[in-house]
């Protein structure tokens, strides 16, 4: 039976999340130390982001422990302290009973002798254990190194590999759209290619699955030389119309006098009349570059100076050349899309594939890899449908799983929620759903996770405050999920009344579906 | 057999006798060190009744400040950090380089910097360490001209034009080159071994240090490794070595000796240089401490992952499956160590336990101290804790310790106290601005010569403009990377635009020739790699031989001749269609006007004049009789400020200028498009005087800082200005 609250706490930075997830830690022992025989310390696991969180988070559970458990403290401010946690705990008591002293004392005296009992460590360290508990067995790994600049190193020979000739020209013209004099310049591109493999993942997998429905498929489907056509004419002919009004309605006979600077600095010579400016347009456009070129140039799709169309009597036709324009612009976007954009979609898909093979040879000759491989093999070993390197509904490796995972770690208390990547959380949910739903190997457990979305220092690694936002409704099956909000109470903060930080619940958010 | 289970609660048991025990916690294991080198190793009354407890020792980077005359630690060195394993490795590294060069026959100038800075290399090759710097000297010359190869035959130290030569470089080079081809001729494990020990192949003794032919037995260890490594010809187990180690040529020669010192790489030798009677004190670890008892134990490292240590990988089994099983499993092995810990500290009549945390680095004090201190709080045994214990080395004096301490005569680490360090203090006003003496820094005809580099470096960081351009204390990078520089690519990009245009100047071409040569793409091409492929140019040397090579002929070229095509297409004809005009292209030499240079800028400082002249030459001036133009090709970044320089040094000094308006464009090469913003009378004049003024207080207040932090980042390595945060310094 599960008598335990899940909870979603979201805070602003400098609100004491460290001391509430401590806090929390507290309760769980309080509810679960001694009272269920087949629970254990090591049964709670907290997960933070960096080594510095993992060690303060520590600090802060024993200094709590150490606190309540000190039943005559030295000191007024120590004294202060523990009143501040005791209230936090039990609002309407003023002290420990027996039975809560005892279970505390024993859990600082069992977490102090063995550390590893404490289970605070950092994802990427949780997520390197499955690695090295499951996935490298399956993957036949027998050894590897951790080396957060492996990629780099092997940057080289993915160099070396993709200068053979059968890459060349897959790489001329992909390089082309950005030149730089040395294909090391390219190294940040290549390296997020990697990085972001979980991307070539998914888009290969939704190419899969959009293969019957029409609508996608065209639009991501290279070489559709009428579509392409159709709107290159529509760009010219719409280009036609609005000269032939600029010419009409304008009051100069020289189209310098009436249109935007970035349009005439497509041209290196202006021309001065409207016929010229025709044939000018129509070179322009002969090329998909020239196409780029206008669309770039002209900020927000302007080409004419709408101060110069703004009399009363022309409203009407300045209201018609707006509309013209953004039809014009509409169309040479489609149009690029298939001169530019998907060409270059393709190139790069087939660039990644060439990379991401020979990367992973790299791999497995030089067996060192970055918490990003250590996350994609993980993920791509427990959940790839492409192919399934093995059926997790088979009772041996599901026990396995279980057996490492969610045997032990019953309790999880994630800390900045909000910098999980997506490919982190695609991990953790499994796991996440089995002790939030109080069902599985024990018939315990709980999920804590506490974030800001406000603040996501890890967005450059992926971190998703997306996830933050919408976890509850992305984790249907909870019902009992809770979600708070809190804030210091500043005054009595500023005012010493409370060193600690105090929390008011701001509200209780209705429960999920 | 299960170790017993010591009680705590009961420390009375016989054996148990620890009545002095400290807790020392350090910032770091440097600290760590620190503390026990300046204090308590002094006070050890019977080393040889003593023992460190350290499990890394051997490897641990503090190893060398230990002293082998009083500490003794009896685990054995690795063979890799041997002068045999050091050379052998460097060979292999240098064969396994050249393989990809053209023709095999270029070692990268990386690896030559990173050879010649290895002692044993040198002593190799017979050069004394009084012509290292010398030998520095030459590759100095190398580095300064972009050079990242040299070639196997050494023509390039011919080409290459030093007054005094290459006699060093090239006598090593000659040398080392010639040992490079014997070695290229191991197809196999037997060819390495003919080599060894013959007067054209390597002698072993030679690949030795004095100190390990002296003092070890290196040569004992290296032979039976060798003698193993035969045997995988005399067992013939492998027909082909060729198909085994898939290459051929010097890439199999690279992996014979790379399979080869893999086999050498996990050997150990000891070195026997103390008597074995004197009586020093024991390096050990708790595995070894079975069954021992020592009066004074001193456990370094006790953080949590060491003492207790942390678990191993899993391999075939996890924990859960060994444990069910029978096996060993983790929860045993801890329990193993925390006897061993316990029996050698309670056994122990004096404990001082190192441990240190990092809240950084998630470091903390192990368990077991912890656990040790929670069950000695209710006995009388006072423990003496000390906390945040920091000291600092007395540089100087270290030294000399150091010396004195290799004569026998032992001597306490000299260090720093926290109270002493506070009491240090920098001058942060001063320290970064270079004093001025006009007279003597801008010499008897008090001007400056400087072109638009040295000009922008003057205004964004005159601390950086001092040592770099009046100074020419240029910043060599050691470690060149084999890669295509912004520089390098420029260096190429103006040559090639200067061999188009330069014939067409000297013809006085219309626009009809001009179309000829700019749309003739073949033609284009073929300058471009006769360039390239000219020996003279030395781009042989200077352009990487890896992938970048083969980016640059085959990617980069093609777009280099596209956009001098458009260049002409979208530049030249519209201006210059129905105008007659002079193309004055980049000479490959300044003309006397260029070299001679104009006088931006005069100034009074102290009752004498002292003045700005600017010289340099543009790509491309192309003048009409109603305008002319200033181009610039640039690859990269464009700071209009290059444009207001050439205006200033060939038309707005003249008063004839004026007549005549000037337009100047940046063509950007890449993006195949004009850049620039418009220039304005306004601009121009703003320029120079901000120059001026730049000028002038540096006449008044010396070479200051940057202001921007991005502007500080100048010589970074050599001043590490980049560091420079105080507030008044730092704009952004």
């Amino acid at each position: 039976m599960n008598d335990f609250s899940n909870k979603i706490i979201t805070a602003s930075a400098g609100t004491g999340k460290t001391y509430r997830l401590a806090l929390e830690y507290i309760r769980v022992i309080l509810g679960f130390y001694g009272k269920r025989q087949d629970f254990s310390l090591d049964n709670i696991l907290v997960l933070t982001f960096t080594k510095k969180a993992t060690a303060e988070i520590r600090e802060r559970i024993n200094a709590h422990l150490v606190l309540l458990c000190n039943e005559h403290p030295s000191s007024e401010t120590d004294a202060k302290d523990r009143q501040g946690l005791l209230h936090s705990l039990w609002p309407e008591r003023a002290d420990l009973g027996d039975k809560e002293r005892q279970i505390l004392n024993r859990a600082l005296r069992d977490l102090s002798s063995d550390r590893k009992q404490l289970q605070v460590m950092t994802i990427d360290a949780y997520i390197n254990g499955i690695f090295r508990n499951i996935v490298c067995p399956l993957r036949s790994i027998e050894n590897f190194e951790i080396d957060t600049n492996a990629v780099e190193k092997r940057l080289p020979f993915l160099m070396q590999h993709l200068m053979k000739p059968e890459f060349k020209s897959k790489l001329d013209s992909l390089l082309s759209r950005k030149i730089s004099p040395s294909l090391d310049e390219y190294n940040n591109f290549f390296k997020s290619l990697i990085k972001e493999r979980w991307l070539y993942y998914q888009i290969r997998k939704t190419e899969k699955s959009i293969a019957s429905d029409g609508t996608l498929q065209s639009l991501f489907q290279a070489g559709d030389t009428t579509a392409r056509d159709n709107a290159l004419a529509s760009v010219l002919a719409g280009l036609g119309a609005l000269i032939s009004m600029m010419e009409q309605h304008g009051r100069s006979s020289n189209p310098e006098d009436c249109t935007v600077k970035g349009f005439k600095k497509l041209f290196p010579v202006f021309p001065a009349y409207f016929d010229g400016l025709r044939d000018a347009i129509s070179k322009l456009c002969s090329t998909p570059e020239g196409c780029l070129r206008l669309f770039a140039n002209c900020k927000q799709g302007k080409i004419f100076d709408g101060n110069k169309f703004k009399t009363k009597e022309l409203a009407e036709t300045r209201q018609s050349m707006l509309a013209l324009e953004a039809e014009i612009f509409a169309s040479l976007a489609n149009y690029l899309l298939h001169t530019h954009f998907l060409p270059e979609q393709a190139e790069i898909i087939e660039v990644w594939a060439a990379i991401l093979a020979e990367y992973d040879k790299l791999l497995y000759r030089y067996k060192n890899m970055t918490y990003d491989d250590i996350s994609w093999f993980t993920m791509e070993a427990l959940f790839s449908t492409d192919p399934p390197p093995f059926n997790m509904h088979d009772e041996a490796i599901a026990n396995e799983f279980y057996q490492f995972l969610s045997h032990r770690s019953r309790f999880i208390l994630i800390d900045e929620f909000q910098d999980t990547s997506l490919l982190q959380f695609a991990i953790l949910r499994p796991i996440m759903e089995e002790v939030s739903s109080g069902q599985g190997t024990k018939d315990f457990g709980g999920l804590i996770v506490v974030g800001d979305e406000k603040q996501s220092i890890f967005g450059w690694r992926g971190g998703e405050r997306e996830l933050l936002l919408n976890l509850r409704s992305i984790f249907q099956p909870l019902k009992n999920l809770m979600q708070e909000q809190w804030k210091i109470l500043a005054q009595q903060h500023q005012n010493g009344q409370l060193r600690q930080p105090g929390f008011r619940f701001v509200s209780d958010i209705p429960e999920a579906g | 057999m299960e170790p017993p289970r010591i009680n705590l609660a009961s420390l009375e048991e016989p054996g148990f006798k620890l009545h002095d025990l400290e807790i020392v916690e350090c910032e770091n294991a440097e600290q760590m060190v620190l503390a026990f080198l300046s204090g308590y190793a002094q006070s050890v009354k019977d080393p040889g009744q003593a023992v460190i407890v350290d499990s890394h020792f051997s490897q641990a980077h503090y190893r060398d400040l230990f002293d082998p005359a009083r500490f003794h630690c009896p685990q054995a060195e690795s063979i890799v950090g041997s002068g045999i394993y050091q050379l052998l490795g460097i060979f292999q590294k240098h064969l396994e380089a050249m393989r990809t060069t053209l023709e095999e026959g270029f070692l990268p100038l990386r690896l030559i910097l990173d050879a010649c800075a290895q002692d044993d290399f040198l002593r190799f090759y017979g050069i004394p360490a009084s012509e290292k710097s010398a030998l520095l000297e030459e590759l100095k010359f190398l580095l300064q001209n972009d050079i990242l190869y040299v070639d196997r035959e050494l023509q390039l130290l011919g080409r290459l034009r030093r007054k005094q030569g290459f006699p060093l470089l090239g006598e090593v080079l000659k040398s080392h080159f010639k040992l490079l081809d014997q070695l290229a001729k191991i197809a196999r494990p037997q060819d390495l071994i003919d080599l060894i020990d013959t007067p054209e192949g390597i002698r072993v003794r030679s690949l030795c240090r004095e100190e390990e032919l002296l003092h070890s037995n290196i040569l004992e260890v290296f032979y039976e490794r060798l003698s193993n490594f035969a045997s995988l010809e005399t067992m013939g187990i492998v027909e082909d070595w060729g198909e085994v180690l898939d290459g051929q040529g010097l890439s199999l020669s690279a992996s014979v000796l790379q399979l080869f010192l893999e086999s050498l790489g996990s050997g150990k030798y000891r070195f026997h240089r103390v008597p074995e009677d004197s009586a020093r004190l024991e390096l050990s670890n708790l595995l070894d401490l079975r069954n021992l008892t020592y009066s004074t134990v001193f456990f370094f490292n006790a953080i949590e992952g060491e003492i207790p240590s942390n678990p191993n990988p899993v391999w075939l089994l996890n924990e859960a499956q060994r444990a069910r099983l029978g096996l060993k499993s983790y929860p045993d092995l801890r329990e193993r160590e925390r006897y061993y810990f316990l029996r050698t500290v309670l056994s122990s009549d004096k404990c001082v336990i190192f441990t240190y945390r990092n809240l950084e680095k998630d470091i903390e004090p192990g368990s077991f101290v912890t656990e040790l201190k929670q069950a000695l709080d209710d006995k009388a045994l006072e423990i003496k804790e000390y906390h945040n214990i920091a000291l600092a080395p007395r540089v100087s004096t270290l030294y000399l310790a150091g010396v004195e301490a290799s004569k026998s005569s032992w001597q306490p680490l000299p260090v720093l106290s926290a109270a002493e360090l506070g009491e240090i203090n920098l001058e942060l006003d001063s320290f970064f601005t270079l004093p001025c003496s006009p007279e003597q820094d801008f010499g008897p005809e008090a001007r400056i010569d400087a072109g638009y580099y040295s000009l922008a470096c003057l205004k964004k960081n005159p601390f950086a403009w001092y040592l770099k351009h009046l100074r020419r204390l240029p910043e060599l990078d050691l470690r060149p990377r084999e890669t295509l520089t912004r520089k390098l690519f420029g260096s190429i990009m103006h040559a090639f635009l200067s061999a188009v245009l330069q014939p067409l100047a000297r013809e006085g071409a219309d626009l009809p020739k001009l179309e000829q040569a700019f749309t003739d793409t073949g033609r284009l091409r073929n300058t471009l790699d006769n360039l390239l492929n000219d020996p003279e140019r030395l781009y042989l040397y200077k352009i990487p031989q890896n992938y970048n090579h083969q980016f640059l002929v085959s990617i980069i070229s093609d777009n280099l001749v596209e956009s001098v095509r458009e260049f002409y297409t979208d530049f030249l004809e519209p201006r210059l269609a129905g105008v007659s005009f002079r193309l004055i292209p980049e000479e490959e030499y300044m003309t006397e006007q260029e070299r001679k240079g104009r006088e931006l800028i005069r100034t009074l400082h102290k009752g004498r004049e002292y003045s700005v002249w600017i010289r340099g030459k543009a790509d491309l001036r192309i003048e009409c009789p109603q305008r002319n133009y200033i181009v610039d090709f640039k690859t990269g970044e464009s700071n209009d400020e290059q444009l207001l320089f050439y205006e200033w040094l060939y038309y707005l000094l003249d008063e004839a200028h004026s007549d005549k308006e000037l337009n100047s464009q940046f063509w950007l090469v890449f993006k195949r498009e004009t850049g620039g913003k418009q220039i304005t009378d306004q601009r121009r004049e703003n320029w120079r005087n901000s120059l001026a003024e730049v000028f002038t207080d540096c006449l008044a207040q010396g070479f200051t800082l940057g202001k921007k932090a991005g502007d500080r980042e100048e010589l970074a390595e050599i001043t590490r200005a980049d560091l420079f945060r105080a507030d008044r310094g730092d704009e952004e």
